[in-house]
């Protein structure tokens, strides 16, 4: 035994300083939304729908009625960093990161008579993204980049967007977070559609 | 037990000290538990009524002829193990919210609430 320790309490410590660290991040958000959301909606009056699921999450007027949205997502992300100093590389750091999700999104659109004239559910399971680094010293640019998909709701920042740059106060009559010109799913790229006149 | 054993369990014993807890929340009070909306009525309550039981909403959305009042409360836990070789964040958010419709007149005409289990 004693020289089995002997042997391997280099490689132990090695292996114990060379391993920065690793992490684990998990993110539930909302609930599991019920199976009752797949019947036949359509032509439904609303307050079944309701009493079936809850208040939505997301709400918002559209022009002849109104469209609901309900969401559960979970959220893993990984990552691994690791010192090259035994290597002889003090100043570097290897980074490995990953992260994938799963998203559950059921949409309803109601008319002004308050029947449901759509409804619609998705399961996405998806990566979000991956990356690997190597950085000087500490890993300090983040590899996977989560914030978009765990941001509060947008009930909490309604009006705020007047206050807004101008760039984007100028959109706000059609900002989705206003809850008067549609919702928009978490993640939902800045790059395309109504949110492009709010960059920079 | 030899210099080197000792100074490899103090060094596991200072990375195995860390752990972290939170929680935060975000909205309005939840007053909307069943007893404080179980006296609403449909067609006759109205909109200043419900104002005056819940409180300002989150959000206000007007469709057509139609309004309607949002009450979110969006509250978040979490739990952290923090080891130099291992980490691990546990994040739980959870959504409490109500959800008012009125008529042109102002009347209630359907109403719907959820408080998760655990805050009721």
């Amino acid at each position: 035994m004693n020289k089995l320790w002997e042997l391997m309490r280099w490689p132990c410590f090695i292996i114990l300083v060379a391993l920065g660290g690793c992490s684990q991040s998990y993110y539930q958000l909302g609930e599991a939304i019920p199976d009752s959301s797949m019947n036949d909606w359509e032509q439904q009056p609303v307050k079944l729908l309701l009493a079936e699921l809850g208040p939505p999450h997301r709400i918002s007027g559209i022009s002849g009625g109104y469209v609901m949205g309900w969401e559960h997502w979970k959220i893993e992300k990984r990552a691994l960093g690791v010192s090259l100093g035994p290597l002889g590389a003090d100043a570097l750091q290897l980074d490995w990161g990953d992260a994938e999700s799963t998203a559950d999104y059921f949409l309803v659109t109601v008319n002004q008579a308050n029947q449901v004239t759509a409804a619609s559910r998705s399961t996405l399971v998806s990566k979000i993204g991956a990356g690997i680094a190597l950085q000087p010293f500490a890993g300090v640019a983040p590899l996977v980049e989560l914030d978009d998909l765990i941001a509060p709701l947008p009930q909490h920042q309604w009006g705020a967007s007047f206050l807004l740059p101008v760039h984007e106060a100028l959109n706000s009559a059609s900002n989705p977070d206003m809850g008067t010109a549609g919702v928009e799913q978490r993640g939902t790229p800045r790059g395309a559609g109504q949110r492009t006149l709010e960059l920079n | 037990m030899s210099k080197f054993s000792a100074l490899i369990s103090i060094y596991v014993l200072m990375v195995c000290a860390g752990c972290a807890q939170y929680q935060s929340t975000r909205g309005v009070d939840v007053n909307w538990g069943a007893n404080s909306v179980g006296d609403l009525e449909l067609g006759s309550t109205t909109r200043n009524e419900v104002l005056e039981l819940l409180g300002p909403p989150s959000q206000v959305i007007s469709t057509g002829d139609e309004t309607v009042l949002y009450y979110l409360n969006e509250s978040a836990e979490g739990r952290g193990l923090l080891l130099i070789f291992y980490n691990r964040l546990d994040v739980h958010a959870q959504y409490d919210r109500a959800i008012f419709f009125f008529d042109d007149n102002d009347l209630l005409t359907d109403y719907s609430t959820h408080i998760h289990p655990t805050n009721e």
